[in-house]
């Protein structure tokens, strides 16, 4: 399978403080990869990098072979991003909304309208698209930019923790969304702090701690390499001894 | 192209709503609302003023003067006084008698001036004495009507004191003309601007350009104000929704989310300028039935004082970019913001940098100013705005020239600087607030 993104020694620092310190990874096509962490880890940092907000103070980033920093124009022709906790234009209708976003990644009306069509369908809002935004519920956004990120089908989709602040509902239906999508080919890269959601979910995991990724591989094989029940408590036992960090498995 | 039209078309659907347009209308209604007001009270100005006189000398002398007031545009009502006299009283009880009757005529007729002239009023100006009058002002409000009522017994004493004046000069001189004794001097004025001089008085000339140039200012202030404030929160808002890194990570040029932003917020000043011009037009109809302002006529063409196409497009340009200039230096405040709250006090430097240009201007003559205050004037873009009417009244083109070329350069730099920050991850680190704890990195 094709290697999608490509992360090696990506670093950032802000003055003395070091967000993230040489964080490498992949992820392929059919994954999706999970980095999970408490907050403040280093998670949401890492993601804003890939995703060409941050530029990395050290190290670098790829996707198809197309640098994050130097052919940032490109990359992300080929990303879409769920950031943490978005919002979106509250003035707009979900349509309006899903419209304007379509017309950014395609100025082909054909290809344009097919995006439409997938959004409306994937944000299952029905009539209420058709309402401004400013009425949704919290649910209701969350799916609507869940959408948005989806509809144009990226090679890459960057998920900031997607399910966060949503009922188990919403929760469940949005991560049976983005398994279909994965299973479709796409490449996912997520971040959780909710454990229980990323074992469902991912395919493979790191655990970041302070900047740093710690353990690398499946569910199954980071519980029993640390004999764990869950990843929790994966977790805390890699990130207790800093010294147990070790090649990805 | 596609893709900066559908940004353009974003921003404009977002900042161009009926909480903006709203204030707006009001503000045209609040216009024509005082235009027709200054309109009404102009014309209240020109029918006759009402005056109560109690005659109670009734000699020849004080009833030609009563009838030179009524010819002075006044309308003049006399109280009898034969009805009101007995034979018991002395003369001060009567002067009491007088005086109230012409006080409860005066409120019962609501009339705001009365006067009562005393007997033996006509002898003692035919021997050249001063004569003394009793006035009487009703007063039921102290706001700009009760002006009106000291200009109206001001102006009646000064009818009855011309009048007299007249009649002692004629006498004295056996037939002389009043005014030739009165005013030796006749005035020839000439007012020069520049190469171009006109026969009109200094007086004339400041009330007409004044009218149009303190009234604009406010207009050019209360716009780029708005401009600018609106865009500073459409970025300040876009970053505390997150949405801003959404759209950073679309694949569109970072330069034109700028250009769009910035389009947004021209096409709300744009539209506020056409909505306040509309106001104003009504304002200064109402203002000119006040002041005459027509009565400059061909001097104010002589003298320059006529804004020609040439100089309403002098005027827009100036206009556009002390927009333009505000809108990039509210991109930049803009970005330091976290929220949209926070754009208020970010703001503010930018305020007084409108407000410091528009204070001075309208109080210091920049010519005779010292040349520190005149090169803070002149460093301050937004100064070009405020002076362009002027300028182009006074002929000043070089300075005119000198103000789009500076405000042009200003801007292109504050583009820049907004470009360099959007181009980089400045946009969402850049921070700056007041008294706030930072927020943890994630």
């Amino acid at each position: 399978m094709q290697t999608v993104l490509e992360v090696n020694n990506l670093s950032k620092n802000y003055g003395a403080i070091q967000a993230a310190k040489d964080v490498s990874f992949s992820v392929s096509e059919n994954e999706i990869f999970a980095l999970i962490g408490p907050n403040g880890a280093g998670k949401s940092t890492t993601i804003r990098m890939i995703a060409t907000i941050l530029t990395p103070s050290g190290g670098s980033a790829s996707i198809l072979g197309h640098d994050v920093t130097k052919d940032a124009n490109k990359v992300r022709e080929l990303i879409s991003y769920l950031p943490e906790e978005a919002g979106a234009y509250k003035t707009l209708t979900g349509k309006q909304y899903l419209e304007f976003m379509a017309n950014l990644y395609s100025n082909d009306k054909k290809v344009i309208a097919e995006y439409l069509g997938r959004g409306a369908e994937l944000a299952g809002l029905g009539e209420r698209l058709k309402d401004k935004i400013n009425t949704y519920s919290k649910g209701m956004t969350r799916k609507l930019l869940l959408a948005r990120t989806l509809m144009i089908k990226p090679k890459l989709a960057i998920l900031d923790e997607p399910t966060s602040g949503l009922d188990m509902i919403n929760a469940m239906e949005i991560r049976k969304i983005i398994r279909e999508f994965s299973r479709q080919g796409m490449a996912v890269l997520l971040s959780s702090h909710n454990m229980l959601e990323i074992e469902f979910l991912s395919d493979r995991v790191a655990i970041i701690d302070k900047g740093k990724i710690h353990e690398t591989g499946t569910s199954e094989q980071l519980k029993a390499k640390y004999n764990a029940k869950n990843l929790e408590e994966v977790f805390v036992q890699a990130t207790r001894h800093p010294s147990s960090v070790s090649p990805s498995l | 192209m596609h893709k900066l039209l559908t940004l353009i078309k974003k921003e404009i659907r977002e900042m161009v709503t009926w909480q903006v347009l709203i204030p707006a209308l009001v503000m045209v209604a609040l216009f024509m609302f005082i235009g027709n007001v200054l309109s009404k009270e102009s014309a209240k100005a020109k029918t006759p003023q009402e005056v109560l006189v109690v005659n109670n000398d009734n000699s020849a002398t004080s009833k030609a003067m009563v009838e030179a007031l009524k010819k002075s545009n006044f309308n003049v009502t006399e109280l009898g006084v034969e009805a009101l006299r007995t034979i018991d009283a002395t003369p001060e009880q009567l002067d009491k008698v007088y005086a109230d009757a012409a006080i409860k005529q005066a409120k019962e007729k609501n009339i705001s001036v009365a006067m009562i002239i005393p007997a033996g009023f006509g002898a003692g100006i035919d021997n050249f004495k001063p004569q003394k009058i009793e006035t009487f002002t009703v007063m039921k409000n102290f706001n700009f009507q009760s002006s009106q009522t000291k200009a109206i017994l001001d102006a009646a004493v000064a009818s009855f004191n011309n009048f007299l004046s007249d009649q002692m000069i004629t006498k004295k001189t056996g037939g002389g003309v009043p005014a030739d004794y009165k005013n030796p001097i006749v005035r020839a004025d000439t007012v020069i601007i520049g190469e171009r001089q006109a026969k009109v008085s200094p007086g004339q000339v400041i009330g007409f350009v004044q009218g149009q140039a303190t009234f604009v200012p406010i207009i050019l202030f209360i716009i780029i104000t708005l401009a600018a404030t609106m865009i500073a929160t459409a970025v300040a808002t876009e970053k505390e929704n997150k949405t801003l890194e959404t759209l950073l990570t679309a694949p569109v040029d970072r330069r034109h989310i700028i250009i769009a932003k910035m389009a947004g917020a021209s096409t709300v000043a744009l539209i506020m300028a056409g909505v306040y011009i509309l106001g104003f037009g009504y304002y200064l109809k109402g203002l000119g039935a006040g002041v005459g302002g027509g009565q400059l006529g061909d001097a104010a063409a002589q003298l320059g004082l006529v804004i020609t196409p040439g100089g309403y497009a002098l005027i827009g340009i100036t206009l556009f970019l002390g927009i333009l200039c505000a809108l990039s230096m509210a991109t930049v405040i803009g970005s330091f913001a976290q929220d949209a709250k926070g754009v208020q006090g970010l703001i503010s430097p930018l305020m007084i940098l409108l407000m410091l240009p528009y204070m001075l201007l309208l109080l210091v003559d920049i010519s005779n100013a010292s040349p520190m205050l005149k090169y803070l004037i002149y460093a301050i873009p937004f100064s070009y705005t405020f002076m362009a009417i002027q300028n182009i009244f006074l002929g000043n083109y070089q300075l005119l020239a000198f103000g789009i070329g500076y405000s042009f350069v200003f801007f292109v730099i504050f583009v820049m600087i907004a470009g360099k920050i959007f181009s980089s991850d400045k946009i969402i680190t850049l921070k700056l607030s007041f008294g706030r704890k930072k927020k943890a990195v994630n």
